[in-house]
C-alpha cells in the first residue's frame, strides 16, 4: 500500500479523500492547520518548509503521492490568503515533495475549480501568478484589495494553479512523475448551509446535471473518489489533465470547449 | 401559441417556463454568441434548456428585448449577451403538432439566429 499526503485533509473534500485513501488501505498523511497529522499553516513560507522538512524526515524512501489539496474560498479572508494558500500553498508543496515523488514514481494532484471555465477569473491576476510567482511583489500588489471581490481572484489562482499543471506536467511526466489536477464543482459543506438568500440563489444557477432537481451541490464522496483515482496507478496513463468533477456542469456552460 | 409562451417566459427570464415549451427530446441552437465572441449554444434536451437558461437568466448572459412575434414560428427580437445587442430571429424548425398553432404544442427544434 501507498503513502499519500494530503493538505487540507481536516475537513471537506480533503477529509473524505483521506477517508476513502484509509479504507483502501493506504497510509494517509494529513498536512493541516487544525487537526492534520502534521500541523503547519501552509499560507506561509515558514509554514511550508516546516512541513516539508517533516516529510523529508519521515520518508526518506519517497511518497507515492501528493494532494494539493488546501486552499480557501473568497468573500470574508484577505486577498493576501487566497493568493499564499490556493496558489503557492499548493505549488510550492508540490515543488517540494518533486523528489519524494520521483523516488516512487508518484502522483501529485492539486484541487483547482470549475469555476475557472466561467469567466470569473482575471487573466492578468493568473498570469502574475505564472509568469512572474514572486509571492512577496504580488501579496504586497493586493495588500489593499477589498474582501468582497474575493471570489475573482478565488477563481484566478485556481485557473493559475490548472494551468501551472499544464505548463509543468510534460517534464514532470517525463522523470515519471505525474502532475494533475481536479476541478470540482460546488460542494456540500458546512458552510454551503449557512449561506444567504443571495449567494444560494447564485449557486443554484450554477446546475449540476446529474444532481438535477435536487439542490445543484457535489458530494464530497463523489469528488474524493475522482480525486483517489487520479493519484492512483491505476491512472498511470493521466498526465497533465484538469479534470472536471462537476457533474457535468462544465459541458453544460462550454459544451463548445472540447479542446 | 408556443411561440407567445416562448417570448412570455424568456422575457420574464423564467428558466422553467422557457423549459415547459419544449419537448422532452428537443434542440435548441443560438448562433447569436458568435457575434459577440462567444460560443455559440447547442442545448439537446428539455432540461439542458432548463439548467442552461437558469444559469444565462442569473448571471446576465442573456436576455430578450423588444420581442416582435412574426407568426406561429417566429419571434423577431433583440438579444442582449452580457451587455451586447445583437438582432435576432428565433425560429422554430418543428414542433410536436407539425404546425405549432396549437395550445398544447411543444417546441423541438428551435434555432436563433442573427436577424
Amino acid at each position: 500500500m501507498g503513502i499519500y499526503v494530503i493538505t487540507g485533509a481536516s475537513s471537506g473534500i480533503g477529509a473524505k479523500t483521506a477517508e476513502v485513501l484509509r479504507e483502501r488501505g493506504h497510509e494517509v498523511v494529513n498536512i493541516d492547520l487544525n487537526g492534520g497529522d502534521i500541523t503547519a499553516n501552509l499560507a506561509t513560507k515558514e509554514g511550508r518548509a516546516g512541513a516539508l522538512a517533516e516529510l523529508h524526515e519521515r520518508y526518506p524512501d519517497g511518497i507515492d503521492a501528493m494532494i494539493c489539496n488546501a486552499g480557501v474560498s473568497g468573500g470574508k479572508v484577505p486577498i493576501s490568503l487566497i493568493i499564499s494558500l490556493n496558489y503557492f500553498g499548493a505549488t510550492e508543496m508540490a515543488r517540494g515533495v518533486f523528489d519524494l515523488l520521483e523516488k516512487k514514481g508518484g502522483s501529485c494532484t492539486v484541487t483547482s475549480s470549475n469555476s475557472i471555465a466561467q469567466g470569473a477569473a482575471r487573466m492578468d491576476v493568473a498570469g502574475m501568478l505564472n509568469n512572474q510567482a514572486d509571492e512577496d511583489r504580488i501579496l504586497e500588489l493586493v495588500k489593499d484589495v477589498d474582501p468582497a471581490v474575493g471570489h475573482v481572484y478565488y477563481a484566478s489562482t485556481k485557473y493559475a494553479l490548472a494551468r501551472w499543471v499544464r505548463r509543468m506536467s510534460p517534464e514532470w511526466g517525463s522523470r515519471g512523475v505525474r502532475l494533475n489536477a481536479v476541478a470540482p464543482g460546488n460542494v456540500r459543506t458546512a458552510m454551503t448551509a449557512g449561506m444567504l438568500p443571495e449567494q444560494r440563489a447564485a449557486m443554484e444557477a450554477i446546475p449540476v446535471p446529474t444532481h438535477f432537481g435536487e439542490e445543484p451541490l457535489m458530494e464530497p464522496i463523489e469528488v474524493a473518489n475522482a480525486m483517489a483515482f487520479i493519484a492512483s496507478p491505476e491512472a498511470c496513463g493521466i498526465n497533465g489533465v484538469v479534470l472536471f468533477v462537476d457533474g457535468g456542469t462544465d459541458a453544460l456552460l462550454n459544451s463548445e470547449k472540447v479542446y | 401559441m408556443v411561440i407567445n409562451d416562448f417570448v412570455a417566459a424568456m422575457q420574464d427570464m423564467d428558466h422553467r417556463a422557457l423549459a415547459a415549451c419544449f419537448a422532452e427530446e428537443c434542440r435548441l441552437v443560438d448562433y447569436c454568441p458568435s457575434q459577440v465572441k462567444r460560443p455559440n449554444s447547442f442545448l439537446h434536451g428539455r432540461n439542458a434548456i432548463e439548467m442552461f437558461y437558469h444559469n444565462r437568466f442569473m448571471f446576465g448572459g442573456f436576455s430578450m428585448h423588444d420581442p416582435r412575434v412574426v407568426n406561429e414560428r417566429t419571434v423577431n427580437f433583440y438579444a442582449d449577451y452580457h451587455g451586447t445587442l445583437i438582432h435576432a430571429l428565433a425560429q422554430i424548425e418543428n414542433c410536436t403538432d407539425g404546425a405549432c398553432n396549437l395550445d398544447d404544442s411543444l417546441i423541438q427544434e428551435l434555432v436563433i439566429r442573427p436577424a
